[in-house]
């Protein structure tokens, strides 16, 4: 029984390798533009392009954690502290299974001065989510005398009260959710103007200025002049300068840039068992190796 | 020509002289002190260059490559009892190869930066020696089962079963610190992008080193042919982990 069980666990084992070898040299070849056909038969067969989350691989999973429960329970696996390893092991690929599929990940993204609903974002929407969050500053802390950056952080106010410090390394705790600072953008403003009339503008952007409609589309790298469509009528603007449109004199000044703050949302049930898991595995392969050296 | 390299030149002299000195001599004592004196050298190097990039000399390719050599040497020269005597030259050889490399390395890839603040975090300071504790070890038993292949019929069998032993508990320790270097860098992901495991092909590598090594602890009948062996897959698929990924795969770690 304890060769066939080790047989068995060998060959699995081998297979899961194996295909995770070469699942790392597929990164989702059939979600590429323009890649949906073309991908090799075997690629796509073997799921190696998406293979993380494919049954297969959740399959192997599961056949060697029900392997390391049955040597514990069939006698294969002998010493305590081994038998010990194998359950831990074993409790750790399921609790991965139940955190993976139950908590949720989602992405707030903020422009300073901004302030949103965190429960507007979450999966249930719960009211008992309820926060307001605004980000008063970006900032970007860079090491001296170098332009390398040595901390992003944001600084949030809180339901309109608390103020706190979101960075790299130093996530905040919310209920069950964790918040990370995962990166950022740049949002640039304009000044818009149409005759007396004055508006702060991003890209894209519409207006409605007496009964005509004016979107700010984009800026044309190049050409270097913004795209304006007014009253259904494509126009190219130089920035500073005026211009006549049907009658309206129109000029876009750049007026600064605004961070975004990019920021990563993790629901985190489970997530402390599996570090005492972890833990607990690390101390009994310790006391399994130092008895073996013993021996 | 900066300090650093200078020591580091200095060190890679101290080297090659206790090699010539150990096959030389009949006493590896005067060896030994030269290759000590090359492991000062060698140290002051790391220490100049950590001062210049304000960071312990694990934060990138070059850095590491730097490091290893030395770490290799302090198990050569601290743990010298535990290293049978026929392979304590293949140490001392290890160590110039090694920094020989890191000297081969494009000029840009040796300048010394500060951290971003991605790697600006305690996790560094014990993710990354864990692995390095780690690769040393396994290291030192492809060593040994290299030479065990080479001389396994020339042996006697109670020399044989000592120099077993001895790979027996380098890949232990090896297979151990891996696992540490495995959860901890779990534990640093987890705290700084909110997710400890990400299949990121830094991290599947990791893993597929340490499934590798698990066939060791579960060979049917096993030999030192078939230990031998799994021995020098793991330390492959270490190398590619090491170099391959971060040349050849795009994910977290590319900046290691």
């Amino acid at each position: 029984m304890k060769n066939t069980l080790s047989k068995l666990f060998l060959i699995v084992l081998t297979v899961l390798t194996i295909l995770l070898i070469l699942s790392t040299f597929f990164p989702g070849a059939a979600t590429m533009p323009g890649r949906t056909e073309g991908v090799n038969p075997l690629v796509k067969f073997l799921h190696l392009d998406n293979f993380y989350n494919s049954f297969i691989n959740i399959g192997l999973w599961g056949i060697i954690t029900v392997l390391l429960i049955v040597s514990v329970f069939t006698g294969a696996v002998k010493t305590t502290s081994q038998k010990i390893i194998h359950i831990v092991l074993a409790l750790i690929f399921i609790v991965i299974v139940y955190e993976k599929t139950v908590n949720n990940r989602f992405y707030l993204k903020l422009a300073e001065g901004e302030t949103i609903q965190f429960a507007d974002y979450t999966p249930g929407k719960s009211h008992q989510d309820s926060l307001t969050i605004n980000l008063k500053k970006f900032e970007i802390n860079r090491h001296p005398g170098s332009r390398m950056p040595r901390a992003f952080i944001s600084h949030l106010v809180m339901n309109e009260s608390d103020t706190v410090h979101l960075a790299v390394n130093d996530p905040l705790s919310f209920r069950h959710y964790r918040f990370y600072q995962n990166a950022y953008d740049r949002k640039f403003t304009f000044n818009v103007r149409v005759d007396q009339q004055e508006f702060s503008a991003s890209l894209p952007d519409t207006f409605n200025i007496n009964s005509s409609s004016l979107i700010l589309k984009n800026f044309d790298h190049q050409t270097r002049k913004f795209v304006l469509i007014f009253n259904n009528t494509k126009h190219r603007i130089t920035p500073g300068k005026t211009v006549d449109i049907e009658g309206h004199q129109i000029t876009i000044n750049p007026k600064g840039a605004k961070f975004i703050s990019i920021i990563e949302v993790a629901e985190v049930k489970g997530v402390g068992i599996l570090l005492i898991l972890s833990l607990v595995y690390l101390l009994f392969l310790y006391i399994a190796f130092r008895k073996g050296d013993r021996k | 020509m900066s300090a650093e390299s200078i020591l580091l030149i200095l060190a890679s002299i101290a080297y090659v002289i206790s090699l010539f000195l150990f096959f030389k001599e009949d006493t590896e004592k005067n060896s030994r002190m030269v290759f000590i004196l090359g492991l000062i050298i060698h140290f002051a190097a790391l220490v100049v260059r950590s001062v210049i990039a304000k960071h312990p000399p694990f934060s990138n390719l070059y850095e590491t490559m730097i490091l290893f050599p030395f770490l290799v040497g302090s198990r050569y020269v601290f743990w010298k009892k535990q290293i049978p005597e026929d392979v304590r030259w293949l140490l001392i050889l290890l160590t110039i190869i090694l920094l020989g490399f890191a000297a081969l390395l494009p000029g840009d890839m040796k300048k010394a930066e500060p951290l971003m603040p991605a790697l600006n975090s305690i996790w560094m300071y014990i993710h990354v020696p864990a692995y390095f504790f780690g690769y040393v070890s396994i290291f030192i038993a492809v060593l040994y089962s290299i030479y065990l292949l080479l001389t396994r019929k020339k042996l006697l069998d109670s020399k044989k079963d000592h120099l077993v032993e001895k790979m027996d508990r380098e890949i232990k320790i090896g297979f151990f610190f891996l696992n540490v270097g495995l959860i901890t860098g779990a534990i640093w992901a987890y705290v700084s992008w909110g997710n400890y495991w990400s299949w990121d092909p830094k991290e599947t590598w990791a893993l597929i080193n340490i499934l590798i090594l698990t066939y060791y602890f579960h060979l049917s009948r096993p030999n030192v042919v078939k230990k031998a062996i799994v021995i020098i897959i793991t330390f492959i698929s270490i190398l590619f982990t090491y170099w391959g990924v971060s040349y050849l795969l795009i994910g977290m770690h590319s900046y290691t």
